[in-house]
C-alpha cells in the first residue's frame, strides 16, 4: 500500500503540474465504473458505489489557440487569433453514483450529477478594431461572439445487459434540471467606419437565456425545478471471445431542457444602427470630466437606439451531445499491455464544436491492481495532446486520476490549448480477483 | 517500473514548467482611432473665453452687439408740466359802479327793488404771448365773489355767471354774498374754456338789488356796487391749446463703459474699428406736445495709464442733425456717426481705452424755427395731463461690425490621460471643422510645461476657412457650412510631441482670426458677427503604441 500511495502522490503532482484532464483516457483504462458512464453498454466487473462528490470529478478547458500562438516577444498579437476561435469549458461532478450488478448479466446504475458546458466565441473583430484601425483607414469590423452555455443537474437511471459472451448493450434515462443556460442564435455586431469621424454600429442579436433574469441580474435559483428536461444515453459494447479485443459505441445526452423560468430573448432589429461620432459633451469629458459616466451614457445611447428588447419566452434547448466510438486490444495474453483507439465528438447548439481522436496504451501490473494509461489525442483545435492516467485498486477501493494536455504544452505550458483532469474514488463490491488468462 | 514512472513524472514536471518571465509585462500593440466628439465655439463660448460675462451681449438685427443702458432718465415730469402752462394761480377782478335810485314820483315806501342790467366783463388770464388755452381741466382753485356791503341794501339777487367755467356742461353761476360773507366756489374739476383766442374769461352779472329805504340816507340817489371776483390757487390737471416754446434744464448723462463686456472682449484684439456704433435714446412720452431733444455735447472719456481724458466729439452744427423731434410716433433718437463732424465720428472713439461717454441733452417743447431750426409748431394743438411725463434711457450699442485684426483667443482643456500602463509612440488628430464666423480662423495646439509655458505640439497651423462672409444666417434659406473636405486636417505628431501630449495635463487651443485681407491690408473689409455663428470642430484621436497588461 505504501508503494501505491507514493505512486499516487507522484501522479497527483504530475497531474496537477500538467493541469490536464482527459475524457478519452478513461476509455483506455479498462474496467472502471466510469467506463460505464461513457458507454452504458459496458458491463462492469462488479457492483460499485462512488464516493459521494468524489467518484467522478472532472474539469476541462479547450481553447482554439495557445498562449504562444499570440505572444511573440512579450507582445500579444491579437491578429494571430484565428477567426471562429472558441474557448470551451466543461465540468462534471457526480454527487451520487452507484451500480448494482446482479445475475452476472445485469447492471443497474443510479447517478446524480451536476454538469456545465460553456462555449464562448472570441469576438475577433474587436481585436482588429484595436490593432488595425488607423485614423485614415476605412474598415468594417465584424464582432461575432456566438456563445452557448448550459449548467444543469441530472438524475440518471441506467441498465446494462449482457447479450452473450461478446455483446452487451445499455442505456440510461436522465431527468434534467436546468440551472442556467443560454445560446445565441445570432450575435452579429458590425462596426463600420463610414467616415473619418464616425462609426456606424449595426447589430443583429438574438439570444436565448434561461434561468437568469437579464433585467434584474439574478438567477432563478428558487424556480430552477421548472426548467426540466429529459435525455438518454445508449451504448453497445463488444468483446472478443478471448477478451483481447473489445469495442464500443455510445451516444450520450440525447435530450433537451425546456427552459420555463426566466427564459428570455434579447433581439435587435438589424435595420437599426447607431452612429457614434464622439462623446456628447466632449468638453466636459476631457476637462476633468467623468469618463466612466461618459462611457455609460454612450452605452445607454447605443442600447436605446438599437433597442435591446427583452421578451419572456419558453424554449427548448438541446444539451451538448457526445458520440463515442472506440476499441481496445490486449497485446499480450495477460492483458498487461493494451492499446486502444477512441473517437469522441461533441455536438452543441446544432454544430460539431469539438472532437478528438485518441490512441492509447495501458500498462497493468501483474495483479491488475495498478494501471498506467497514456494516450495521444488529436483535437479539433490541438494537433496532439498527451493523456496520462493512473488507476489503482486495493481492498475494494478504486482510485483513478487522469489528465490531458497539449503535447506542445509539455515542452512549454504556454503552448497548451487544452487541459483538464478527471479523478474519482469508487468502492467495488464483489469484484472477482483478476485471474490470469494464462 | 516505478523508477520509470518517477522519471517520466519528473521529466513532465520539469518540461511543463512555463518560463514565467517570458509572460510577464506583456503588452498589446494598438493602432486605433476614436472620434472624440464635437467641440463648438459659438458666440457664448467665444465671449466666455474672452471673460465676457453671461448676458454681456445681445443682438441687433441679428448682429452680435454689446450694449449698455443708462437707466431711466426723466426729461419732463409733472413739475415741468406745471410750468409749461404758465397760468397765474391767482387772478383778481374788481369793478366799482353804482345803481341809481329813481327820484321822480317815487312813493315813499319801505323797500325798493332795483334792476341791475347785464354786464359783461372780460378778464385777461395774462398768458404769455402766443399761448392759448383751448380747454383746461382744473385740479384746484377757488372762485370768490364779493360785493362790498351797503347798509340797507340786499345784493342776494345779483347773479354772477362765468360761461368759461363749466361743470358737467353747466356754466358756473352764483349769487353774490349775503351780508359781509363772500361767496366761495371750489373750481376743482371745473373745465376752463377761455374765450377771445383762449386768453380771457368773461365775468357776467345781472339781477336786482333790494334797498330798505328806511335804512338808507333819503338823500342818496344811487347805490354803490363794488364787485370783487377772485380766482385763487388755480391749478391745471389737463390742458389743451398751445403753450409756446419752453426750454428745460440741460440733462447731463454719463454712459459708463469702464467695466463693460465690450472692453473685456476688445482686450483680445490687436486692432479693430467698429463700423457703426450708436447711442440710442429710447424716449417715451404721452404728452401731445412737440418735443425737441437737443444734443448739446458728446464727450468721449478715455483712461490711459490711469489718466482720464475727455474729448468732445464735434457735432455737425446743423439743425435737424443733432436735434430731434419726438412724439408718440417718433420715440427713438439714434446718435451715430452721421451726426458728428469730419473725423470725429463715434467710431473713432470706440477703442480699448474708452471708458464712457457723456451726453448733454436739453429738452424743448414747441420749438421754433428761429431758435431751434424747427418749423413753427404754433398750429399744433398741445395737450397734456399733469401726470404725463417724458422719460427714456440711453442705450449704447457696439455691434461687432467692422474690421478686426488678430483676435486671439485661448482655450485650455485639462485632460489627464497619462499612464504608465501604455506607451504611445504616435498620436494623430483629425480635425474636421465648420466655421460660420465671417473670418478665417487658424488653430494651433499647445501643451503646457511645468512652468506653464505653452509649447507647440506641431508646426502645422490648422487653417479653418470661413464658409460664410457677412451673410446673415437668419435670412439664409439654407444654412451654409456643410463640412467641406478642405476643412479636414490630419496632424500627426512626432514621437516627442506624442509623448508630450500623452503626459500633458493641459492642452491649449490657440485660436487666431483676422478680418483683414492679408493680400491687401488697406482694403480692411468690414465684416459682421451674426447670431448663431460658430466654429465647430470634430476631433478624432488616433494612437499607435502599446498597452502593458498587468
Amino acid at each position: 500500500m505504501k508503494k501505491l500511495y507514493i505512486i499516487i502522490a507522484l501522479s497527483v503532482m504530475s497531474v496537477l503540474t500538467l493541469k490536464a484532464q482527459d475524457y478519452s483516457t478513461i476509455l483506455t483504462a479498462g474496467d472502471s465504473p466510469q467506463a460505464n458512464m461513457l458507454n452504458p453498454g459496458y458491463m462492469t466487473n462488479s457492483s460499485f458505489v462512488g464516493i459521494p462528490l468524489f467518484s467522478n470529478l472532472a474539469f476541462k478547458v479547450t481553447n482554439s489557440f495557445s498562449l504562444n500562438d499570440i505572444v511573440k516577444n512579450k507582445k500579444i498579437i491579437l491578429s494571430n487569433i484565428p477567426d471562429d476561435s472558441h474557448v470551451n469549458l466543461g465540468l462534471n461532478l457526480d454527487v451520487i453514483n452507484f451500480g448494482v450488478k446482479f445475475k452476472e448479466k445485469n447492471l443497474i446504475t443510479v447517478s446524480t450529477s451536476v454538469k456545465a458546458d460553456v462555449d464562448i466565441m472570441y469576438p475577433t473583430g474587436i481585436f482588429n478594431f484595436i490593432q488595425d484601425n488607423s485614423i485614415t483607414q476605412s474598415n468594417s469590423y465584424d464582432v461575432n461572439f456566438k456563445s452557448a452555455a448550459t449548467v444543469w443537474g441530472e438524475v440518471a437511471l441506467g441498465y446494462t445487459r449482457v447479450i452473450d459472451d461478446n455483446w452487451s448493450v445499455g442505456g440510461k434515462v436522465k431527468h434534467l434540471v436546468g440551472v442556467v443556460g443560454g445560446s445565441s442564435n445570432k450575435t452579429n455586431l458590425q462596426i463600420d467606419k463610414t467616415s473619418i469621424d464616425s462609426y456606424t454600429i449595426k447589430s443583429d442579436i438574438d439570444v436565448l437565456i434561461g434561468g437568469y433574469d437579464i433585467n434584474g441580474g439574478d438567477f432563478y435559483y428558487d424556480d430552477i425545478i421548472n426548467n426540466r428536461g429529459w435525455a438518454f444515453d445508449i451504448g453497445v459494447h463488444y468483446k472478443s471471445n478471448d477478451n483481447r479485443w473489445s469495442a464500443g459505441f455510445s451516444v450520450l445526452d440525447i435530450g433537451y431542457i425546456k427552459w420555463n423560468t426566466g427564459s428570455q430573448i434579447k433581439s435587435v432589429d438589424s435595420n437599426k444602427s447607431y452612429v457614434f461620432s464622439g462623446f456628447e459633451d466632449l468638453e466636459t469629458v476631457l476637462d476633468g470630466g467623468d469618463m466612466t459616466s461618459a462611457v455609460d451614457d454612450l452605452i445607454d445611447s447605443i442600447t436605446t437606439v438599437l433597442e435591446f428588447d427583452t421578451t419572456s419566452v419558453k424554449f427548448k434547448k438541446m444539451v451538448p451531445t457526445t458520440i463515442h466510438l472506440g476499441g481496445r486490444y490486449d497485446i499480450d495474453e495477460n492483458g498487461r499491455h493494451s492499446v486502444s483507439g477512441n473517437f469522441l465528438a461533441k455536438i452543441s447548439n446544432g454544430s460539431l464544436y469539438d472532437y478528438s481522436t485518441t490512441v492509447g496504451y495501458t500498462y497493468s501490473s501483474k495483479s491488475k491492481n495498478f494501471r498506467f494509461m497514456g494516450s495521444l489525442i488529436n483535437r479539433k483545435y490541438d494537433p496532439i495532446s498527451l493523456g496520462l492516467g493512473i488507476l489503482g485498486e486495493s481492498n475494494g477501493f478504486q482510485f483513478y486520476m487522469m489528465s490531458e494536455t497539449s503535447m506542445a504544452g509539455l515542452v512549454n505550458l504556454a503552448n497548451t490549448q487544452n487541459f483538464g483532469f478527471r479523478l474519482g474514488l469508487n468502492i467495488l463490491i464483489g469484484k472477482n480477483k483478476y485471474k490470469s488468462k494464462g | 517500473m516505478i523508477r520509470k514512472l518517477l522519471l517520466l513524472s519528473t521529466i513532465i514536471l520539469l518540461n511543463s514548467c512555463i518560463k514565467s518571465e517570458d509572460y510577464e509585462d506583456l503588452s498589446i500593440d494598438i493602432n486605433t482611432s476614436l472620434p472624440l466628439g464635437d467641440f463648438t465655439i459659438n458666440e457664448d463660448k467665444l465671449f466666455e473665453l474672452a471673460s465676457v460675462g453671461e448676458g454681456g451681449f445681445t443682438y441687433v438685427n441679428d448682429v452680435i452687439t454689446f450694449q449698455g443702458n443708462s437707466g431711466n432718465i426723466s426729461f419732463i415730469d409733472s413739475n415741468d408740466l406745471k410750468n409749461v402752462l404758465k397760468i397765474e394761480s391767482n387772478i383778481n377782478f374788481s369793478k366799482s359802479t353804482a345803481i341809481s335810485i329813481p327820484q321822480i314820483n317815487m312813493p315813499r315806501v319801505t323797500t325798493v327793488t332795483l334792476d341791475v342790467a347785464e354786464s359783461n366783463n372780460e378778464l385777461d388770464l395774462e398768458l404769455s404771448n402766443g399761448v392759448k388755452i383751448d380747454e383746461a381741466l382744473l385740479s384746484n382753485g377757488v372762485l370768490t365773489v364779493f360785493v362790498q356791503p351797503v347798509n340797507g341794501v340786499d345784493f342776494s339777487n345779483l347773479i354772477f355767471t362765468i360761461d368759461n367755467f363749466s361743470y358737467d356742461g353747466v356754466p358756473l353761476q352764483t349769487a353774490t354774498n349775503s351780508g359781509n360773507k363772500p361767496t366761495e366756489i371750489s373750481l376743482r374739476d371745473y373745465k376752463l374754456a377761455p374765450s377771445n383766442g383762449g386768453r380771457e374769461v368773461s365775468i357776467k352779472y345781472q339781477g336786482s338789488i333790494t334797498v330798505d329805504m328806511t335804512q338808507v340816507d333819503p338823500t342818496i340817489t344811487e347805490i354803490p356796487l363794488d364787485i370783487s371776483v377772485k380766482m385763487v390757487d388755480l391749478a391745471v390737471r389737463e390742458a389743451k391749446g398751445f403753450f409756446g416754446r419752453q426750454e428745460f434744464a440741460q440733462i447731463s448723462q454719463n454712459v459708463d463703459l469702464g467695466d463693460n463686456s465690450s472692453s473685456d472682449f476688445f482686450e483680445y484684439i490687436d486692432e479693430f474699428s467698429i463700423a457703426d456704433p450708436s447711442i440710442s435714446m429710447d424716449i417715451k412720452t404721452n404728452i401731445n406736445i412737440p418735443i425737441l431733444v437737443r444734443i448739446d455735447n458728446i464727450y468721449a472719456i478715455s483712461k490711459v495709464d490711469g489718466i482720464v481724458s475727455k474729448k468732445e466729439l464735434l457735432l455737425k452744427d446743423e439743425f435737424n442733425k443733432n436735434r430731434f423731434i419726438i412724439d408718440a410716433a417718433n420715440d427713438e433718437i439714434l446718435i451715430n456717426n452721421s451726426i458728428f463732424d469730419g473725423n470725429n465720428l463715434l467710431s473713432s472713439v470706440i477703442t480699448k481705452d474708452l471708458t464712457g461717454l457723456e451726453v448733454n441733452i436739453t429738452p424743448i417743447v414747441n420749438p421754433t424755427v428761429e431758435q431751434d431750426g424747427i418749423p413753427n409748431q404754433s398750429d399744433v394743438v398741445n395737450e397734456f395731463n399733469i401726470e404725463d411725463n417724458v422719460s427714456g434711457d440711453l442705450v449704447y450699442s457696439i455691434p461687432l461690425s467692422g474690421y478686426f485684426k488678430n483676435i486671439n483667443i485661448t482655450d485650455t482643456l485639462t485632460m489627464d490621460i497619462s499612464s504608465s500602463e501604455y506607451d504611445i509612440n504616435e498620436v494623430s488628430f483629425a480635425i474636421l471643422a465648420e466655421n460660420t464666423f465671417p473670418l478665417d480662423i487658424s488653430l494651433s495646439l499647445y501643451t503646457l510645461d511645468k512652468n506653464g509655458e505653452a509649447i507647440a505640439l506641431s508646426d502645422d497651423e490648422i487653417m479653418i476657412p470661413s464658409v460664410v462672409k457677412n451673410v446673415n444666417p437668419a435670412t439664409e434659406t439654407v444654412m451654409p457650412g456643410v463640412v467641406d473636405q478642405q476643412n479636414v486636417k490630419i496632424i500627426t505628431l512626432d514621437q516627442k510631441a506624442s509623448n508630450r501630449f500623452v503626459e500633458a495635463e493641459d492642452i491649449l487651443f490657440k485660436i487666431s482670426a483676422s478680418s483683414m485681407n492679408p493680400e491687401n491690408l488697406a482694403t480692411m473689409p468690414t465684416i459682421k458677427f451674426y447670431r448663431n455663428s460658430f466654429l465647430k470642430m470634430k476631433m478624432v484621436l488616433g494612437v499607435k503604441g502599446e498597452i502593458e497588461l498587468e
